[in-house]
């Protein structure tokens, strides 16, 4: 599989203030362009450089894939990127789904999920789960991500699975009032961490850390899991989705 | 380029910090972009560095660059966009967006607060960009000096730290 006259471009939000924000999209371009499927590889982004115009003046293809780094087909896919990459400087550049629509992503959260209950030989029954994800009154895709994504969590038996956000209701902030007894197992629905998943959602849980583990909210017990968004995790993914277009 | 030169010797491109233009035998070698990346990640005082065209680039590394294409993807991690930006420019094939352009694609918010504060964005401008960017500010009418000698770094738009500038 070879598309040598294409550009792959993993367009990503970045940030101006968590340096984890942009860190596993660069790594994944660079484990990508060493396997030589794709004529180039770039990372860009909306908060830091390269921008998504100056990712796309420096190619030397005429094409590009690009495959958004993102959870969800909402706001930020459905009009930013599809406006931002039109058509720049005369290359044809093909919109995938985000990384977020892959099958594969249900795998990787129930994984998290696992890992936590064994470290406390937990059953599913036994403990709450929530999706943590962002959520905006902009577009409705962006929350149906994680209230499908905790659809398909709850069969596999939890006590109860939902989707909270940071901007929509149900609130991160009122899981107390959601989750009436613990545990609880919160898999933030980010990609990479980033200020949302390492800072935002650990403090309104109340909880010390944003590393995978238990931790202790006044009188809760309350499992973070890991975000998503390992190069080793995302690559084949993102390959999947960017082959399918290029 | 900015604040970073290089050397060619045979097949090798050799990268470091202008500053250490000279040195021998006294810097850290720097084996992969990952690496790479983790140098141009933080300033002198650990500190997350967002805008890479920043004038902070910590020194006291080399990269060898194996082929041109190693090379320029090492600049591309240096500074992301700008050698494709350069290119451009000498080829006069550069865009670049006009400040209506930009204002436009912001939030209402963002676009409010513009209207508001009137000449908010020119002390952006002075405060933040001439004082911390190394770029030309090609859409704010600059432009780059001694083209014919180096490659010139462009900027083609408000960047994100120009918005969360102005955004306070």
């Amino acid at each position: 599989m070879q598309f040598k006259d294409t550009a792959l471009i993993l367009a990503g939000h970045g940030s101006t203030k968590n340096a984890d924000s942009s860190r596993f999209t660069r790594e994944t371009a660079h484990r990508i362009r060493e396997r030589g499927i794709f004529g180039e590889v770039r990372s860009a982004f909306w908060k830091e450089q390269p921008s998504y115009a100056d990712a796309l003046q420096g190619l030397k293809a005429k094409k590009a894939v690009v495959v958004p780094w993102f959870l969800a087909n909402g706001y930020f896919t459905t009009k930013i990127l599809k406006r931002e990459f039109a058509e720049i400087a005369g290359v044809e550049c093909r919109v995938t789904e985000p990384i977020g629509s892959r099958p594969e992503i249900l795998g990787h959260f129930q994984k998290r999920a696992e890992r936590l209950l064994e470290a406390k030989n937990w059953k599913p029954n036994q403990v709450s789960l929530l999706v943590a994800s962002h959520g905006t009154p902009l577009h409705t895709g962006s929350s149906g991500a994680a209230i499908g994504l905790a659809e398909q969590l709850a069969k596999y038996g939890y006590r109860t699975a939902r989707a909270v956000f940071l901007e929509e209701e149900p609130k991160i902030a009122d899981w107390r009032v959601l989750v009436q007894e613990g545990p609880v197992v919160v898999l933030p629905h980010f990609l990479a961490g980033g200020l949302h998943g390492s800072e935002d959602v650990p403090e309104l849980l109340g909880i010390s850390g944003s590393r995978e583990g238990w931790y202790r909210s006044e009188n809760v017990e309350v499992g973070y899991g890991e975000p998503l968004g390992r190069p080793e995790e995302v690559e084949e993914m993102i390959i999947e989705l960017a082959a399918a277009k290029a | 380029m900015g604040q970073v030169c290089w050397r060619r010797q045979g097949e090798v491109w050799e990268v470091r910090h202008l500053q250490d233009q000279d040195a021998v035998g006294q810097l850290r070698g720097v084996a992969t972009l990952d690496e790479l990346e983790e140098v141009v990640r933080w300033d002198g005082q650990g500190k997350y560095r967002p805008l890479r065209s920043e004038g902070n680039l910590v020194s006291g590394w080399q990269y060898h660059a194996n082929s041109v294409r190693e090379f320029r993807e090492a600049m591309e991690v240096i500074y992301p966009g700008l050698w494709g930006n350069a290119e451009a420019w000498g080829d006069g094939r550069l865009k670049f967006q006009t400040w209506d352009e930009g204002v436009v694609k912001q939030t209402e918010r963002v676009r409010n607060k513009v209207v508001k504060t009137g000449d908010l964005p020119r002390k952006v401008i002075e405060e933040n960009c001439k004082k911390r960017c190394l770029k030309a500010i090609l859409w704010a009418g600059e432009k780059p000096v001694d083209r014919e000698a180096k490659m010139p770094m462009l900027c083609t738009g408000p960047c994100g730290m120009f918005w969360s500038f102005l955004e306070g």
